[in-house]
C-alpha cells in the first residue's frame, strides 16, 4: 500500500489516458491486441437518455487514477433482457477496453446473468497485467451499478403508479 | 476506506537544531518556528490542535522508542558518522562530509527542515534540494569507497523523492496521511454520483474543446476547484478528520487528472 503513493507517479504516467502515444508502441508496452482493438474500434460508445425508464445507468470511478466509467443498459421490460448498451470511459486503454468488453457482454443477457460477470473474466479476455486488474473491477462494478439503477427506477415507477 | 497502520513505522528524529532543547525529554517533535504563511494569530491557533494531539498519541504508543532512539543516536540528534565518528551527521557528516547510510526514521519534511504540515513555503524547496544534491550526488563521490558511493546513490534518490513529494500539493497531502499511518485503499471503486457526474462533464468538456481559449477557461475552473479542495484537506487534516481529508485528496486527484488532460490538449 505504501508503494502506491510513490508508485502512483508511474501509474499516472502509464494509466493516464495518454492513450494514443501509449498504445502506439503496443508491443513494447505489452498491451494485448484485444485491448488495442477495443481502443481503436470501440464498440457501443455513446449515451442513452438516463431518464428513460428502460435505461439503467452505472457511473463508477477509480480514485487511484482519476478514471470515470459510465455504462448504460437498455432493458426490455417484458423479457428482462438487456437489449442494448452504451459506455463512456475516461481513463487508460485498459479501462476503456474493459468497459467496451462489458458493454458487449451484457447484450442479450438477463439481469441475473450480467451481475454474475466477473472482473477476472474480463481481465482474462484482455490479458490484463496485474497492475491493471482494477480496471476490469471497475467494469464489473459499472455493470452492477447499472443494474442497481434500473431496479431502483422500476421500484420508484411502480410506487408512483400505485 | 482507509486504515491506520501500526504505530511507529516512521519515527520522527531530532535534528541538530532541536537537539539541545529536546534532549532528555520524551517529546520528540522538532521545535521549529512555524512557517509564516498565515497571520501569526491563526498559525498559533491551528497548529496546537493537530500537533499536540499527535505528540501525545506518539509518545503513548511507543514510549520506549524515544529512549532507544536516543541511545543509538548518541543522544543529541543526528547519527554518529561512520567515517570520522563525529556526532550530528544528518544525511551527510557536517565534519568530514562523508555521505551517511539511509536512516529510515528520517521523513521528507525533516530533510528539508520543514515542519510536518501541509502548508509549506515551497519556494525554498528548490534551493535546499540543490544544496543537498551538492553534498550527496553520486557524481561527487567518484573517488570515494564503494560503500560511500552506494550511500550517495540512495541518499540522493531519497532527496529526489522527498523533493518531488513535497513540491506538489496532492502528493504532499497523501504523504502527510501516510505519516499518520493512513493508507488509502485506492483501488476501491467509488460511486459518488455528484463527483462522478461532475468529472464526466469536465472530461467531456475537455474532450470537446476545440480551441485553446476554451481549454484555458476550463483550466482556470479546475484550478479553482483544486484550491478549494486543497483548503478542505488542510482544514480536515488539522482537525484530524481523516475521512474528510482522504475524500479531499480523492477529489484533488480527479481534478489533477482533468488538468493533465487539458495540458495535453493545449
Amino acid at each position: 500500500m505504501m508503494l502506491r503513493v510513490v508508485g502512483k507517479r508511474l501509474l499516472g504516467a502509464a494509466a493516464g489516458g495518454q492513450a494514443s502515444p501509449a498504445l502506439a508502441p503496443a508491443a513494447r508496452r505489452g498491451y494485448h491486441e484485444r485491448v488495442v482493438d477495443h481502443y481503436n474500434n470501440p464498440r457501443n460508445v455513446g449515451t442513452f437518455d438516463k431518464d428513460d425508464p428502460d435505461v439503467g445507468t452505472g457511473l463508477v470511478g477509480a480514485p487511484a487514477c482519476g478514471d470515470v466509467m459510465k455504462l448504460q443498459i437498455r432493458v426490455d421490460e417484458g423479457s428482462g433482457r438487456v437489449v442494448d448498451a452504451r459506455f463512456k470511459t475516461f481513463g487508460c486503454g485498459s479501462a476503456i477496453a474493459s468497459s467496451s468488453v462489458a458493454s458487449e457482454w451484457v447484450k442479450g443477457k438477463q439481469m441475473e446473468e450480467i451481475v454474475a460477470i466477473k472482473n477476472t473474466e474480463i481481465a482474462k479476455h484482455l490479458s490484463l497485467p496485474p497492475v491493471k486488474l482494477h480496471c476490469s473491477m471497475l467494469a464489473e462494478d459499472a455493470i452492477k451499478a447499472a443494474v442497481k439503477d434500473y431496479e431502483a427506477k422500476k421500484v420508484k415507477l411502480a410506487k408512483a403508479d400505485e | 476506506m482507509w486504515r491506520r497502520a501500526g504505530a511507529g513505522r516512521i519515527r520522527l528524529h531530532l535534528n541538530a537544531a532541536a537537539a539541545a532543547a529536546a534532549a532528555g525529554r520524551r517529546v520528540r517533535r522538532p521545535l521549529l518556528p512555524p512557517i509564516p504563511t498565515a497571520p501569526s494569530s491563526s498559525a498559533s491557533c491551528s497548529s496546537p490542535s493537530g500537533h499536540n494531539l499527535g505528540i501525545i498519541r506518539d509518545s503513548i504508543r511507543a514510549p520506549s522508542r524515544s529512549l532507544s532512539n536516543q541511545a543509538s543516536r548518541g543522544g543529541d540528534g543526528g547519527s554518529v558518522c561512520w567515517s570520522c565518528g563525529a556526532r550530528g551527521a544528518f544525511l551527510s557528516c557536517g565534519s568530514c562530509g562523508s555521505v551517511q547510510p539511509i536512516d529510515p526514521a528520517v521523513d521528507y519534511f525533516q530533510i528539508f527542515g520543514l515542519k510536518r504540515e501541509y502548508n509549506i513555503k515551497d519556494n525554498s524547496l528548490e534551493g535546499k534540494y540543490k544544496d543537498w544534491q551538492k553534498k550527496l550526488h553520486p557524481d561527487l563521490v567518484h573517488t570515494k569507497s564503494e560503500k560511500e558511493r552506494g550511500f550517495a546513490a540512495e541518499q540522493s534518490a531519497l532527496v529526489i523523492d522527498a523533493y518531488r513529494t513535497l513540491s506538489r500539493p496532492l502528493s504532499r497531502a497523501l504523504y502527510l496521511l501516510l505519516l499518520e499511518g493512513i493508507h488509502v485503499d485506492e483501488e476501491k471503486t467509488i460511486s459518488d454520483p455528484e463527483l462522478l457526474m461532475e468529472m464526466m462533464e469536465i472530461r467531456e468538456a475537455v474532450n470537446d474543446a476545440s480551441d485553446s481559449q476554451t481549454l484555458e477557461k476550463i483550466q482556470s475552473q479546475i484550478k479553482r476547484k483544486l484550491e478549494t479542495w486543497s483548503d478542505s484537506f488542510q482544514e480536515a487534516f488539522d482537525k484530524r478528520d481523516f475521512d474528510r481529508a482522504v475524500e479531499a485528496t480523492q477529489r484533488m486527484k480527479y481534478y489533477e487528472r482533468a488538468m493533465e488532460e487539458t495540458v495535453k490538449k493545449l
